[in-house]
């Protein structure tokens, strides 16, 4: 595979799709530091074939690991609601930003 | 080691006078109080009351009830990942500030009924990203020498372990060697368990697939006691297997040091390391055996995978229904999630969202996360391969003594994931691990690691009481 | 279409490709992944740790859920997979309690299947996989104008199984006909929630053209609807030399539109990765036959049954099992010993025609086999015009409590006997002894003349073909 270019672009595209704004500082310091690590470590991985190997997506393989279909006793809506500030909830709703 | 000195002992004898449960709490909340020892960072949050409470709860236990319990009066301290009821539980992040979890994680559960007392939260590198506890507002402090580091991200747990003269057992949690790096810098004994020994229920998130909650004691006895009543297999885990832990020794014929990740380590370290085993030498059949394909290639795929899930489990984190919390009305979501991640995730979180977003974004997710995985079997095969012929594997813990903060600071981000070579591989099969002290180097401790086959615990037991052996 | 093709300029002619996705909640008793309650319940309080999102809980698949959407995938002629799994699906909204959502990528439940439309087109289904819901979200003042937004997680974490076809769908008609068709067949099984347990979104393109995404219409109308509206927008940016882009739009039910939405809201990478904190599902053949022998009859094999059992026309028959409720009405009726050639006439003229005179469905009325039972037993033994079958089956579904039977007795519209109507004849006939002569004489209108004096006489509950009938003999015998 042909070697990504980390570019400081790249860098806040993905910032952006991690809903993080990067100040132009910090895109300086993180923009070269990134780089290393995908260029030197996990380009390294170009190297191995595991095209045959199938994906551990655990180390250790588990399978039809299921739940009842019972309920138990969910939490009152004074718990639910219990970590909110009191800014951010009315009449036993979350308030949460607009979306348009 | 004494047989007086164990958490097991004390317990026995808690559970004939109760006054030495209360001596000895007393003790350590005096110890986690003493203004001069909180410089030390090693405790996150403490709730007097709460242990009050539980101390008053336990002496009304009727003598059938104690006859069971294995931690009756054992004061433990819970690494800040892990959630205890009503307690602020943050992860040693900023923005989980104030989240008091509305349920106690399975091993607190499992740790209460046995008699515990939950005494305090322990400090740590924020959600386990670092290898020095560097990585968070409350930094502790090496017991051994304070301008030094004490490991991370377990740092809190393995400081105050190291530190403390009472009875006392630590929960830490492991990724990529979070319990066996800070047991070594700071001399005390870590067992981390089989990927899904232990429940994870109550973890609060870094990378799923590898994350494990585990123990660290003054001594394997103690490490052990915890683990094996944490242990098991838990309804609300799926990933838990169907397997207890019960301390028991195993037998170890053949043991192999692995020379790669030996190479690696600084000539000290090395050192330390070659006078030890030569001692070891009376117990096991001890030979070399080489993992090229692990140290190679478990750093990259394990930071591939680690940021991955963990770029995944902190997007939740955006300042809705607990934590850190702003002002919403006017704003829209893109403007406030985006706000409040940014102000709130520490340089070395930032860092590893980006890594792990990158890695699973569409274009880059088959080269990188995909092959990261397909990997992570080929290097669980070179494992299961060496335990054919061996029943341990044995390396350094660490490749260098607790590096004091100033040198830390020089490290680029790479040169630091670089210091986990040696407790990667294990950590990233899912392998259960132990960490025992192995000398001092300048009067910093020097760990040695031992590494099993999954669900091999009692072969790190057996080994560890070797270890201890003057 | 067809009309169209003939008679269209270049942007009529072009090829229309319909591909619905649709979301359909199941009627489990707790959630997809923790055991909160589906039911109704004040906002926030059917809700727990695991639905919330809060660190450190983890979720654990509902065993039923599984089997509820394997019966959908197997109704709807999926093939299962061997093993299948979740995927983390990443992306910040204020309705996701994780801001992931956990749903199925790379190898879903069951793939490859298909719909068959009532003229025999099959409608290729893509996949079916199994997802969670994210919360609700009220907008104090409307979408627009709201100011932050009200979040209800009881919503959150119910299981759905998302139904995705391929484009195979041609006309906006054919997308409701379809989604008709699996609605049944989904009601059949038995394993929906609620009242309106469909969701769809739909992806329409004109040959040529890229592909637009219209998001969550709700009835299928409105599919149709948005749909026509989107092909007269897409054909007429054709015409006018415009490229039709990729993108997404909402369907504004009150105005009949589509609207684009904002290109960032429809960019979104979701950098799916396995979700770490389940495990791997396999079915064994063997569990997967469990859960087959479990599923009802459907609606084609249904109506074969039906046609070979009862000696009922195919037609007759599938419109009988066009609507899981009107089939079950009709067994239920022929059980209690209903006729059922007649029982099916009953129901699919006269119950079908009033309930589409009121626009109503026959889920939202409340009907009992017993009451129509009886009134098939009227009309066996023609006690009972067909007018006033009618009449009291409009009596009946306008919410009247009286049953057919009852409206019938109560308006003294029942035949009371064969005799009575006999006697009537005669009467009719002494009494207007002109027009009976002049029906003997050839004269026809002079039997309808007669026939109607019969049914006034009879308060309409003598049949108008049968007081014909009996006219014609009576008069024939006395000219003998
Ligand atoms: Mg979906
Ligand atoms: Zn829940």
């Amino acid at each position: 595979m042909a070697k990504v270019e980390v570019t400081k672009e790249l860098i806040r595209r993905v910032a952006q799709n991690a809903h993080l704004n990067l100040s132009e500082q910090e895109l300086e310091k993180f923009a070269p530091q990134i780089k290393e690590i995908i260029l030197d470590s996990f380009d390294r991985l170009d190297e191995i074939d595991a095209a045959d190997e199938k994906p551990s997506f655990q180390p250790v393989e588990m399978q039809n690991v299921f739940r009842k279909d019972g309920p138990k006793k969910c939490l009152t809506q004074e718990e639910a609601l219990g970590n909110a500030k009191k800014e951010l909830k009315e009449k036993g709703y979350f308030k949460g930003p607009k979306v348009l | 080691m004494k047989r007086e000195e164990t958490v097991n002992f004390f317990a026995e004898e808690a559970k004939k006078n109760f006054s030495k449960v209360a001596e000895n709490a007393q003790k350590i909340i005096a110890e986690i109080q003493n203004s001069e020892k909180k410089k030390l960072n090693y405790i996150e949050t403490f709730d007097g009351g709460s242990v009050l409470a539980q101390l008053k709860e336990l002496e009304k236990w009727d003598e059938n009830k104690k006859k069971k319990a294995k931690l009756f009066g054992v004061p433990i301290t819970v690494k800040d990942c892990i959630c205890v009821k009503g307690m602020e539980s943050k992860a040693g992040s900023r923005i989980l500030k104030g989240y008091k979890p509305l349920f106690d994680a399975t091993v607190i559960e499992k740790a209460r009924k046995e008699g515990a007392i939950i005494v305090a939260k322990t400090t740590q590198d924020e959600f386990g990203f670092g290898t020095f506890s560097t990585n968070t507002e409350k930094v502790p402090k090496n017991p051994f020498d304070n301008e030094r580091s004490c490991g991370g991200s377990s740092g809190g747990a393995a400081g105050f372990t190291s530190h403390t003269k009472n009875f006392h057992i630590a929960l830490g949690q492991s990724t990529g060697g979070s319990i066996a790096c800070p047991a070594s810098f700071c001399g005390a004994t870590g067992i981390t368990p089989t990927y899904g020994l232990v429940s994870r229920y109550g973890l609060i998130d870094y990378a799923n697939s590898m994350d494990k909650i585990g123990s660290i004691g003054r001594n394997v006895d103690d490490a052990a006691l915890l683990l094996e009543t944490i242990a098991g297999k838990d309804e609300k885990d799926s990933t838990t297997l169907d397997a207890g832990f019960v301390v028991n020794e195993g037998a170890i014929r053949k043991v192999a040091l692995v020379t790669d990740f030996f190479e690696n380590c600084d000539e000290k370290v090395q050192k330390a390391t070659m006078a030890k085993i030569k001692k070891l030498k009376e117990f096991f059949e001890i030979e070399e055996v080489s993992l090229p394909l692990n140290v190679k290639y478990a750093l990259a795929a394990y930071y591939i995978i680690a940021t991955g899930e963990a770029s995944t489990n902190l997007a939740k984190l955006s300042g809705l229904r607990y934590g850190v919390q702003g002002n919403v009305e006017g704003k829209h979501f893109d403007e406030y999630f985006s706000e409040i991640r940014s102000a709130n995730f520490t340089d070395e979180a930032k860092r590893r969202i980006i890594l792990g977003t990158f890695a699973r974004m569409s274009g880059y997710r088959d080269a990188y996360y995909l092959k990261a995985m397909k990997v992570r079997t080929k290097l669980i095969n070179e494992f299961k391969k060496a335990f054919l012929k061996y029943d341990l594997l044995l390396n350094p813990t660490m490749p260098v003594v607790a590096p004091k903060f100033s040198e830390i600071e020089k490290l680029t981000p790479l040169q630091n994931y670089a210091m986990d070579l040696c407790t990667v591989p294990a950590n990233l099969a899912g392998l259960p691990h132990i960490s025992c002290n192995a000398g001092f180097v300048g009067g910093l401790p020097v760990g040695l690691m031992a590494t099993a086959p999954h669900l091999k615990e009692r072969n790190l037991v057996s080994f560890g009481k070797v270890m201890e052996i003057e | 279409m067809s009309d169209s093709k003939k008679t269209g300029q270049n942007a009529d002619e072009q090829k229309i490709m319909i591909g619905l996705e649709i979301h359909a909640s199941l009627g489990t008793k707790t959630k997809l992944f923790c055991a909160c309650t589906t039911e109704e319940a004040e906002p926030n309080s059917a809700t727990c740790e695991v639905c919330l999102g809060h660190p450190g809980s983890k979720p654990v698949l509902n065993k039923t859920a599984v089997e509820f959407a394997t019966k959908i995938a197997l109704a709807l002629n999926c093939k299962t997979n061997e093993s299948f799994f979740f995927s983390r699906k990443t992306y910040f909204y204020p309705d996701m309690s994780k801001n992931f959502q956990i749903t199925q990528y790379e190898i879903p439940l069951a793939e490859q299947g298909f719909v068959e439309l009532p003229l025999g087109k099959k409608v290729r289904i893509r996949r079916v996989h199994m997802e969670e819901d994210p919360a609700a979200l009220i907008h104090p003042n409307g979408m627009g104008k709201s100011n932050y937004v009200l979040i209800d997680y009881n919503r959150s974490g119910l299981p759905l199984v998302e139904i995705v076809t391929e484009p195979d769908i041609e006309s906006p008609k054919e997308a409701r006909d379809f989604l008709d068709k699996m609605e049944n067949v989904l009601k059949y099984l038995g394993v929906l929630k609620g009242e309106n347990p469909l969701k769809v979104d739909c992806n329409i393109s004109l040959e040529g053209g890229a592909r637009v995404e219209i998001k969550n219409v709700s009835g299928f109308a409105a599919v149709e609807k948005a749909l026509n509206f989107e092909i007269i927008r897409q054909k007429q940016e054709i015409r006018m030399g415009k490229k039709v882009e990729q993108h997404t739009r909402a369907y504004d039910a009150e105005t009949g539109l589509t609207v684009a939405l904002r290109k960032k809201e429809t960019e979104e990478d979701y950098g799916y990765i396995f979700e770490p904190d389940l495990v791997k599902i396999a079915l064994s053949e063997k569990e997967i036959s469990e859960i087959q022998k479990t599923m009802p009859e459907l609606p084609d094999s249904k109506a074969k049954r039906f046609q070979q059992k009862y000696s009922l026309a195919e037609y007759d028959a599938k419109v009988l099992c066009a609507d899981f409720e009107l089939g079950k009405l009709f067994e239920k009726m022929v059980e209690l010993g209903a006729e059922p050639k007649t029982s099916s006439k009953l129901l699919t003229r006269e119950l079908l025609a009033v309930l589409n005179h009121d626009s109503l469905e026959l889920s939202e009325i409340k009907v009992f086999a017993k009451d129509f039972a009886e009134l098939v037993g009227l009309t066996v033994d023609g006690k009972v015009s067909d007018k006033n079958v009618k009449n009291s089956m409009i009596n009946y579904i306008s919410g009247n409590k009286e049953s057919p039977k009852q409206f019938l007795e109560k308006n003294n519209l029942l035949i009371s006997s064969s005799i009575n109507a006999d006697e009537i004849v005669e009467k009719i006939i002494s009494s207007n002894q002109k027009a009976a002569d002049d029906y003997k004489k050839g004269n026809e209108k002079a039997l309808n003349f007669l026939a109607g004096l019969v049914m006034r006489e009879t308060k309409g509950t003598l049949d108008p073909k049968k007081a014909q009938e009996l006219l014609k003999s009576k008069l024939k015998k006395a000219d003998k």
